[in-house]
């Protein structure tokens, strides 16, 4: 069986700009958080993923059909589109019951009311949505996305406008649709929020995939391109003196026990460190990676990235 | 809901359906009063005018770029048009509800002049009635699905398609088919007036150089047209 999502090498450009350039991936069952900053391309790829736009390069399946020429994947997606959008004249029940009965669900009216109490609505269920505040209109877009039971479900910025007991509740509620067995997409620019939601992340910075793994695993590979080092040794000023002949190294300090290494390249500084200890005879006590943020991790990507995009 | 209900309600809520309402009452106000009050000739001159020059190239117009412009400018401006097509609906039922809905909608809107000017022709004119109320009906109601579709797909081309639609109306609609009659057969006004002045003899109105068959069916091509090229568009029209 194919993977529910499947992006298979997809670009995508608006005129001269490249929204997205040469993105592969695939999601399995659970939640997969899509990271980056506005503007990376999370909402491009959410269109290509709803079958909105055609990919200028590249095929996406969603269930193993072509979005695109298949409205009818959407008995099976979830979406929670960018923004706020809702009918103002329309109350929470009937917009969710609308959405329910075009996406062909048999019971409209207990699917409705179901989908409603998952969000906590039932109360303000028969009210317009037109005097809502951000948060309940947030609410009903995400029953909406809930109400035919959707094996995959593609989240933008769900979070986005929620006031943190709100957030907290929809972070619950997105794990729990993944431990249900669906498969989620969804993408957030916060790092903390990616980091609960989500068993996998993928980080987006100006329309390319830089990287992907578990939240911790990512982290780690995003760490080993450049990083701070600290090492204990027997002899610190003999060790800072070898490593600042080596390229890698970009400076050395020394402090009471130890050394603290910048370098450009995390990877070869660990295949080179022991060798040059061993050849200086110099003990290694610690060698402790100084845990940088996925905030500035990301800040430093997103930097070093800039120019392939917008 | 169905998407037809949908459609429909988000036509005709707020206020925007009554204020555009109001140009087709005063309209049929007027052609009731000339009813009542003017003596013969000057009726039959009130009909060419009502019917030639109002009804059709602007009552009708001026409602059908109103309500068709917003048939999915509406959609846009919510930020909705993302729900909407997160369904299994085929894109053409989408386009094609949608505009029937804003063309249904205009021609229900603009009734009340098309009424008016019913009742001044039969009663006021020595024009055969039964064919002043046929063509008045089938006027009026192949206008508004002419103008809604090209308004239904004006506004999925362009951003500003009020303003450009106006534009349309008055310059060329207007001034080049209305004054040049070179133009004219490039007019959907003068075709809508070829249909309604089918009772004259020689209408005393601009119309287009073709037969009242003729021009029905190029009204009826010029729907099917745009409706068709809005069903292509709206698909590449980015969210």
């Amino acid at each position: 069986m194919s993977a529910a999502i499947s992006v298979d090498r997809v670009s995508k450009w608006f005129g001269d700009t490249v929204a997205l350039s040469d993105v592969s991936f695939s999601s399995e069952p659970g939640v997969t958080g899509l990271l980056g900053h506005n503007g990376a391309g999370k909402s491009t790829l959410f269109d290509l993923l709803a079958g909105f736009s055609s990919p200028s390069q590249g095929t996406v399946r969603v269930l193993g059909h072509d979005p695109r020429r298949e409205p009818e994947v959407h008995a099976r997606l979830g979406l929670v589109p960018d923004g706020d959008g809702l009918w103002s004249f329309l109350t929470a029940r009937q917009t969710v019951a609308f959405l329910a009965r075009q996406r062909r669900v048999r019971d409209v009216e207990g699917a409705t009311a179901h989908a409603l109490s998952t969000v906590g609505l039932d109360a303000a269920a028969d009210r317009r949505v037109a005097g809502f505040s951000k948060g309940m209109r947030q609410r009903v877009r995400l029953a909406q996305a809930l109400v035919h039971d959707p094996e995959v479900l593609l989240m933008d910025e769900p979070l986005n406008g929620l006031d943190p007991a709100q957030r907290r509740a929809d972070v619950d509620l997105v794990r729990r649709l993944g431990e249900q067995g669906r498969t989620v997409l969804v993408s957030s620019h916060i790092l903390a929020e990616v980091e609960r939601m989500a068993d996998r992340v993928l980080v987006v910075v100006n329309g390319r995939l830089v990287a992907e793994g578990t939240p911790e695993g990512v982290q780690q590979l995003l760490a080993q391109s450049a990083r701070t080092v600290r090492i204990e040794t027997d002899a610190p000023r003999r060790l800072a003196a070898l490593l600042l002949q080596e390229e890698a190294v970009d400076s050395v300090a020394l402090d009471e026990d130890g050394l603290v290494v910048h370098t450009s390249d995390g990877t070869q500084l660990a295949v080179q460190l022991p060798q040059l200890a061993a050849q200086a005879s110099v003990l290694l006590r610690r060698v402790i990676p100084l845990g940088e943020d996925l905030e500035s991790v990301f800040t430093r990507l997103t930097a070093s990235a800039r120019g392939a995009g917008r | 809901m169905t998407l037809l209900a949908l459609s429909l309600r988000s036509v005709v809520r707020g206020k925007r359906v009554l204020v555009v309402g109001l140009l087709p009452t005063l309209v049929g106000l007027i052609a009731v009063l000339l009813t009542a009050t003017a003596d013969g000739t000057d009726r039959t001159g009130a009909y060419d005018t009502l019917v030639g020059d109002l009804l059709l190239p602007l009552v009708v117009a001026l409602v059908a770029l109103v309500l068709g412009v917003n048939a999915f400018g509406d959609e846009r401006d919510e930020r909705t048009l993302g729900l909407l097509l997160a369904t299994t609906l085929p894109r053409t039922a989408i386009v094609l509800v949608k505009y029937a809905a804003a063309a249904a909608v205009t021609w229900l809107v603009c009734l009340p002049a098309t009424l008016g000017c019913m009742l001044l022709g039969t009663a006021a004119t020595d024009l055969p009635g039964g064919e002043v109320v046929g063509s008045l009906l089938l006027a009026s109601l192949l206008a508004a699905l002419a103008y809604a579709a090209l308004f239904v797909l004006l506004s999925l081309l362009l951003q500003r398609a009020v303003l450009v639609g106006l534009a349309y109306l008055v310059l060329w609609e207007g001034l080049l088919a209305g004054t040049a009659t070179a133009f004219r057969n490039l007019s959907v006004g003068a075709y809508a007036n070829t249909v309604v002045g089918a009772p004259f003899g020689e209408p005393p109105f601009p119309t287009a150089d073709v037969s009242v068959v003729v021009a029905v069916l190029v009204l009826v091509a010029v729907t099917a047209g745009a409706v068709a090229l809005s069903a292509w568009r709206l698909p590449r029209t980015h969210l």
